[in-house]
């Protein structure tokens, strides 16, 4: 099948699948509101909170599994993540912060905006440690991304431990950093849909360039590509997609990573095809996690981080083995 | 008309000039070896060509105009580089990008940021395809290729660019003895008949020898010979360049020099 041909039935395959789970998320959960009950003005409220939950889900998960798929091609490295590079353990020093230090009572801004400038100053610490001159080098860039990493979450588990000794704020972080798609309201996630649809918008000018990086630096250097330019703008996208979706939801966990993958399986490589797909399969899958997440238990909504990794881990599993194409065998 | 003019260029990494003041003219159709030992600068020339890597001094011309001034896009209609096989990569993880997707990306200098192959995309990838012989290798991932085939397919994307001029960084290290052959024919058809600037930069000297018009030999980044292989190659300049003691006399088959080396 050509690109163009995948690209096309891709697109209406999933435009369908998050049609049905956005309608889904509107019917389902501990209240149940009957399908032909759904635009009933008693139900308006809950119907939609369930919609903002909903529209959460998709922009959060086109923004995570479209940076994750941006950094596996930039870095060249499978195991990337939108996390690898020290954007989610800044955001989550951030908003533990805000929590513990009682800035949060200045209003609901607090903890969102705090994520958010965590997750920048940590992505500004990785660019400049890893910078050579006017170059940074892949591995470099991994590699103070596992630094930032490992010294945030020392922090972080140092302010709960202080927590801890003082007996209160502890369950609010580890709620954060779990991930939840709860809506408060609506504001975050207006400001998450600006960020990620900026994002993919730019990276949909560079999905030719993401396939030529993903055959190495020199190669794409020696076919017109000014590499340094466009990986700094490729970092710069998917550290602000990441940023602004961690801010809005927390980390969540597992979906810039398997996603890419994933979809990778189904289509193949060719980066024109994937980011599109990757955007709306990203949306489908996080919407029905939270669905799964928030109906499982009659007692409570579950942190749907626990969700993604149960259903996403096996489920990738299933692609693996049965739509392997290539690869050493 | 001159391809390629290096005029008195000085370039290196990190403030360490790898280059000193090199010059050399490659007329158009011309088929250059380069050869020095480690280190002395021939992969670095031919980044300083395609502009790759920035010049401290000197300038580089493609077809008379100055690499500095051109566009990255705009060079890489006129110079198409074939890397040793190992320095392309085959996608992420082992997910690999078929042949025909690979030498379809030798296009990416002719579209937009946007844009779709036209029809004309297409039949170059078919014709460079044909040419290095991997048609039929079309839809197979380059990860399931024998070296020398994955070689062929990166040769086809470099020739899916269309240029004139076809610059080789050791095309053939780590392939085998007909793999070695075939693509060096390849190579040798293509000057000749096509008409391609062809510069190689190649560790076999018996191998540049027989396939390299000319050879200029490098040594600590600056040229320590220019001419024929019968002029150049001889057993006092490869034992003051390379320090090994060897002996040079005519292949059986072709006249042309080789070396054989003197076991101490």
């Amino acid at each position: 099948m050509s690109a163009r041909r995948k690209l096309v039935t891709g697109v209406a395959v999933l435009s369908a699948a998050l049609t049905v789970a956005f309608f889904w998320a509107l019917v389902a959960g501990r209240a149940h509101v009957p399908l032909s009950k759904l635009f009933h003005p008693d139900y308006a409220p809950l119907v939609t909170l369930r919609a903002c939950r909903a529209l959460l889900g998709i922009i959060v998960g086109a923004g995570l599994a479209v940076a994750g798929l941006i950094l596996q091609a930039v870095l060249r490295n499978p195991l990337a993540d939108p996390y690898v590079l020290g954007v989610s353990s800044g955001a989550g020093l951030g908003a533990a912060g805000a929590i513990l230090s009682g800035l949060v009572v200045l209003g609901t801004w607090v903890i969102p905006g705090a994520a958010f400038a965590g997750a920048v100053l940590a992505i500004l610490l990785v660019y400049a440690l890893a910078r050579v001159g006017k170059t940074v080098p892949v591995y470099t860039l991994l590699l103070a991304g596992v630094i930032v990493n490992a010294v945030a979450s020392s922090l972080l588990i140092f302010l709960a431990h202080t927590a801890i000794a003082r007996g209160r704020g502890l369950y609010s972080v580890m709620w954060w950093l779990l991930g939840s798609l709860q809506v408060l309201e609506l504001w975050p996630v207006m400001a998450a849909g600006v960020a990620v649809g900026g994002g993919l918008l730019v990276t949909l000018f560079f999905t030719r360039d993401l396939n030529v990086l993903s055959i190495g630096e020199e190669p794409a250097a020696h076919l017109g590509l000014r590499v340094e330019r466009t990986k700094k703008i490729l970092f710069l996208v998917s550290s602000l997609m990441t940023g602004a979706a961690v801010a809005a939801s927390g980390l969540i966990g597992f979906v810039g990573l398997i996603v890419p993958h994933a979809v990778r399986l189904v289509v193949g490589p060719d980066n024109r095809v994937l980011v599109p797909l990757c955007a709306l399969a990203g949306g489908v899958f996080l919407v029905i996690a939270d669905i799964i997440a928030r109906t499982i238990l009659p007692t409570g909504d579950l942190p749907i981080g626990v969700i993604t990794a149960f259903l996403g881990g096996p489920f990738f599993i299933y692609l693996l083995r049965t739509h392997r194409r290539g690869g050493p065998k | 008309m001159n391809a390629i003019e290096v005029r008195d260029i000085t370039c290196g990494y990190g403030g360490e000039p790898v280059l000193r003041g090199l010059s050399v003219d490659v007329p158009s159709g011309d088929f250059l070896g380069i050869l020095g030992p480690n280190g002395s600068g021939k992969t670095t020339l031919l980044r300083a060509v395609t502009g790759v890597i920035g010049l401290d001094a000197g300038r580089v011309l493609l077809n008379g105009a100055d690499v500095a001034s051109l566009a990255r896009r705009e060079v890489a209609r006129q110079v198409a580089c074939v890397l040793q096989e190992s320095a392309v990569s085959a996608g992420v993880g082992d997910l690999a990008f078929t042949v025909c997707e690979v030498v379809g990306m030798g296009r990416t200098p002719y579209l937009s940021r946007t844009g779709w192959e036209t029809r004309h995309d297409r039949e170059a990838v078919d014709r460079a395809m044909e040419l290095a012989e991997v048609a039929h290798l079309s839809d197979r991932p380059v990860t399931e290729l024998s070296g020398g085939e994955r070689q062929r397919a990166f040769i086809a994307m470099a020739l899916a660019q269309e240029c004139d001029i076809i610059l080789l960084d050791e095309p053939t290290s780590h392939l085998d003895i007909a793999h070695q052959m075939g693509i060096l024919d390849l190579f040798a058809g293509l000057n000749a008949d096509g008409g391609k600037t062809v510069v190689g930069v190649f560790h076999d000297l018996n191998l540049a020898a027989e396939y390299c018009g000319r050879i200029l030999l490098l040594k600590d980044g600056q040229v320590a010979g220019l001419g024929t292989p019968d002029d150049v190659l001889t057993a006092e300049t490869i034992e003051g360049i390379y320090g090994a003691s060897v002996e040079v006399g005519p292949s059986p088959v072709t006249g042309r020099p080789h070396v054989f080396l003197k076991k101490s």
